[in-house]
């Protein structure tokens, strides 16, 4: 039972990691029906901004929690940024064109965010600086709840939470919702298409940004590819949630956290990461909209 | 036995109802119009007839044999083509092309000799391409079969469609809004040829329009929709006198 | 007597070139540096793996993002074949059953990846293909019967030049008189547009099958030629990454292009050879290359054109 319990911890921290980086690429696929392959290298860009900027700015010597919160909120601010120049310099460009087009931009900006990361980063793994003293805050039996371990879902959920209120509570957010449904009709009722479309990017990437941030806190070893494997994840998470489907992200990151752990605790932790590509072949073979998602019927 | 008949067809897209309890016959050598105003169903019809959406309730039968539910190329193969409202041609394929790959199931079918290049698939694709070759003559664009689809004027392109459709060797033909963005002088053209296929092919044809002219000028008769329900049947001159079309199209009369 | 006339004629070129390529083959390795040599082989390889998946994704329009896992299948698949099936077996014959098994198995994969695929839409499929590809990976990594995380040594060396370049002419002379008969049009018409392709009576089904199966059939044979001309293979070779470098080169060669695929595989097997900077910016130039040709020229080289014309 403690054993269960610890994996059922670790299964929602990395749940959480998940459900973050799964809502940037629903909001993505909500507005450009696009699969941006990128995503998962801007949140191995965000866990090295964080790491750059904890060193450069003397954090790293000093562990604090409003330390970790600053480097971490400017971790995304500079992912943001990324985000929105890779929409505009690479997507962009290409959105009246087949959609294959595009997939096959985003695994291009991907493999130049990893290998180009490798050649600016170095292509050996850094040890992010530890932040948070982490501390266990709970302990029963062999069940082990450190401090980190809670930032890390707490902070998740309030991320979650903000995006929830800007999506559902502000202009932006209802034009972004206008954007997801309709194209031609946002454009048509005045609202700026380009500029949603840069605001969604700058949102997803400033989560999975704050998804590294958090990663590098609980899983210190971090390197030019730890993008990959969290990004195919985090996108499965999204399918099996309904892509397009925000509280659908979240759930289907959770549930791919969770999942995941107890096969890694229970039964081989070599097939921990073909969890993910069993549960998308069930997914897209028995029920592709996901959980939560909407069948759209194309118009013949 | 009538070609075409349908019974008590509806289709609903979740709390949408799309046509409601349709019913219509059509027989060989009939032109038949079908119109209303936007939204009505129209197109829906089409899309039940070949397939690509199966009725919710009722029946559709294609020379007395049901054909709702099947697949679109079973009903294709069956002898139903259509054209689509939006063209829908293969853009980056030659007019020829295209009319190949309507006359997809009249080639033979011969594995090996298509990859040893036997004197049959030889002497087959000979027979294909003039067979093709005529089909593009009969709606005048012989001299453009090496253009590309997407290079074609628009009204070159629905031709284009029709020829397509009617390499398939159909019974039925369905052709959605034919006359859509094209000139007066297209349009006349295309009401001859429409009747010409009617009278030299036999072929049965139902018609999509939102051009009355059209419509009026050759459909033998006509079905009008609104909100997915049949509001009137009859010839093009008691349609024209109906209410209940009128006020379909027009909204009530001003009192 | 006609139409054997006829046969004759119309396929002497290709039978006279394949009979010509053994005694190439035996020349150039003579004559020529082991290095070059061993490109030469890889050009034959990846021409037939750019082909391949060009008849999925190109020509057929489906877009396939795991040919790597069908190459692995055909790979070892075909070396378990000779080592453990027919190990004193006398060099030729190996070869060709090695061939047979690793086509054969790896059209099965296609066949079992086909069937479902036909339900999902363009990314979705993307997805779901570079998800088999990544699935075969682990499977065969934990298979210890064939060697496993250590890889499969041993494997004896039985293709050459010749017979590199004679499965490669096979495959383009299959692929080009399939897809450039009046049947054939129908791949193209369901990248063209699915759902007028079937009102116009093909069976779109059928023909995605067939496309699946066949490219996984020809993916699955360089598998076996690469396996035996190495005598090693590793699932290192088959990741996802491989996929990609498939990929660009029928993005680069033009979609829909057999000999513009054909071009690219020499290009793209060729450059990081003469620019030797190392591994890392490899990537770096493919994915830059990938970027600005979408950005760019989309059509990639050749378009939808064949060098020679086809229609």
């Amino acid at each position: 039972m403690d054993q269960f319990l610890q994996q059922l911890v670790n299964g929602l921290a990395w749940g959480s990691i998940y459900a973050l980086i799964a809502l940037g690429y629903t909001m993505v696929y909500g507005v450009l029906r696009l699969i941006n392959f990128a995503h998962g290298d801007v949140y191995m860009v965000g866990a090295m901004t964080a790491y750059y900027i904890a060193h450069w700015f003397g954090f790293a010597g000093a562990p604090s929690l409003p330390g970790f919160l600053v480097v971490m909120l400017a971790s995304m601010a500079t992912c943001a940024v990324l985000g929105a120049l890779i929409e505009l310099v690479a997507y962009r460009p290409l959105r009246g064109q087949p959609r294959s087009s595009m997939l096959i931009t985003a695994i291009g900006v991907s493999m130049l965010l990893e290998f180009g990361g490798q050649r600016v980063f170095g292509p050996d793994p850094k040890f992010f600086p530890q932040l948070i003293e982490s501390h266990s805050l709970f302990a029963a039996g062999g069940v082990v709840l450190t401090n980190v371990d809670l930032l890390v879902i707490l902070c998740s959920l309030g991320l979650m939470v903000a995006l929830r209120w800007v999506v559902m509570r502000t202009r932006i957010g209802m034009a972004l919702r206008a954007v997801s449904f309709s194209f031609d009709a946002s454009a048509l009722m005045g609202i700026n298409v380009n500029t949603i479309i840069a605001t969604t990017f700058m949102l997803g990437s400033a989560l999975a940004a704050a998804a590294g941030a958090m990663v590098g806190l609980r899983n210190p070893k971090i390197d030019p590819l730890m993008g990959l494997m969290p990004g195919i994840k985090a996108f499965v998470a999204a399918v099996l949630g309904g892509i397009g489907n925000f509280p659908g992200a979240v759930a289907g990151g959770l549930l791919m956290g969770v999942t995941e752990t107890f096969v890694a605790a229970y039964l081989s932790s070599t097939y921990r990461d073909a969890v993910a590509f069993v549960i998308l072949i069930a997914v897209l073979l028995f029920k592709p909209t996901g959980i939560f998602g909407k069948v759209t019927v194309e118009k013949v | 036995m009538a070609l075409l008949e349908a019974h008590n067809c509806s289709l609903s897209f979740g709390g949408l109802t799309a046509v409601s309890h349709f019913d219509f016959t059509l027989d060989r050598g009939q032109l038949v119009g079908l119109i209303g105003p936007n939204g009505a169903g129209k197109t829906t019809v089409f899309n039940l007839i070949t397939g690509v959406y199966a009725p919710d309730e009722g029946d559709i039968r294609l020379g007395g044999a049901s054909i709702a539910g099947l697949p679109p190329f079973r009903i294709c193969r069956s002898g139903i083509a259509r054209t689509f409202q939006g063209i829908r041609l293969f853009p980056n394929m030659t007019a020829f092309e295209n009319v190949v790959v309507g006359y997809h199931r009249g080639a033979r079918r011969d594995i090996l000799g298509t990859l040893l290049r036997s004197r049959r698939a030889e002497e087959d694709d000979a027979r294909v391409e003039g067979e093709c070759l005529a089909v593009l003559r009969m709606v005048g664009l012989e001299h453009q079969r090496n253009t590309f689809a997407r290079a074609l004027p628009y009204g070159s392109q629905r031709r284009l469609e029709i020829a397509r459709a009617l390499a398939t060797h159909p019974q039925l033909l369905l052709l959605d809004e034919p006359a859509a963005g094209t000139n007066p002088q297209e349009k006349v053209e295309l009401m001859a040829k429409i009747r010409w296929l009617r009278d030299e092919l036999g072929l049965g044809v139902l018609i999509i329009e939102h051009d009355m002219k059209l419509i009026m000028g050759i459909c033998e008769r006509i079905t009008v929709l609104d909100h997915g329900e049949t509001i009137a049947v009859g010839r093009p001159g008691e349609i024209q006198k109906n209410p209940k079309v009128i006020e379909a199209y027009l909204g009530e009369a001003v009192q | 007597m006609h139409a054997l006339k006829h046969l004759a004629r119309n396929n002497a070129s290709p039978v006279i070139l394949l009979l010509c390529l053994w005694p190439l083959g035996a020349a150039l390795e003579r004559w020529l540096n082991p290095y070059y040599l061993q490109i030469l082989v890889y050009i034959g390889i990846n021409m037939i793996l750019a082909v391949s998946l060009n008849l999925i994704n190109g020509i057929t329009g489906q877009f396939s993002l795991g040919h790597a896992g069908f190459m692995a299948i055909g790979a070892y698949a075909s070396a378990a074949g000779t080592m453990f099936a027919w190990p004193g077996a006398p060099a030729a014959l190996a070869l060709l059953a090695a061939l047979v098994i690793g086509g054969l198995a790896a059209s099965l994969a296609g066949l079992f990846v086909g069937v479902p695929a036909l339900r999902l839409r363009g990314d979705y499929l993307a997805i779901a293909t570079l998800g088999f590809g990544e699935i075969i990976r682990v499977v065969i990594l934990n298979t210890e019967a064939v060697g496993g995380a250590r890889g499969f040594f041993g494997i004896p060396v039985l293709a050459s030049f010749g017979w590199v370049y004679a499965c490669m002419v096979l495959c383009v002379v299959m692929l080009w008189r399939l897809v450039y008969s009046t049947k054939g049009k129908a791949f193209f018409a369901i990248r063209e547009d699915e759902i007028a392709a079937a009102a116009m009576g093909v069976d779109t089904t059928r023909y995605k099958i067939i496309a699946f199966t066949i490219g996984a059939f020809w993916a699955g044979l360089a598998g076996c030629l690469f396996a035996h001309f190495i005598g090693y293979i590793h699932t290192n070779s088959f990741t996802f990454l491989k996929s990609i470098e498939i990929l660009v080169m029928v993005v680069l060669g033009g979609t829909g292009s057999i000999t513009g695929a054909m071009l690219a595989a020499v290009i793209l097997t060729v450059l990081p050879e003469v620019l030797r900077f190392g591994a890392e910016y490899r990537m770096i130039i493919y994915s830059v290359l990938l970027i600005a040709l979408m950005l760019t020229r989309p059509t990639g080289l050749m378009g939808t054109r064949e060098i020679v014309p086809a229609r």
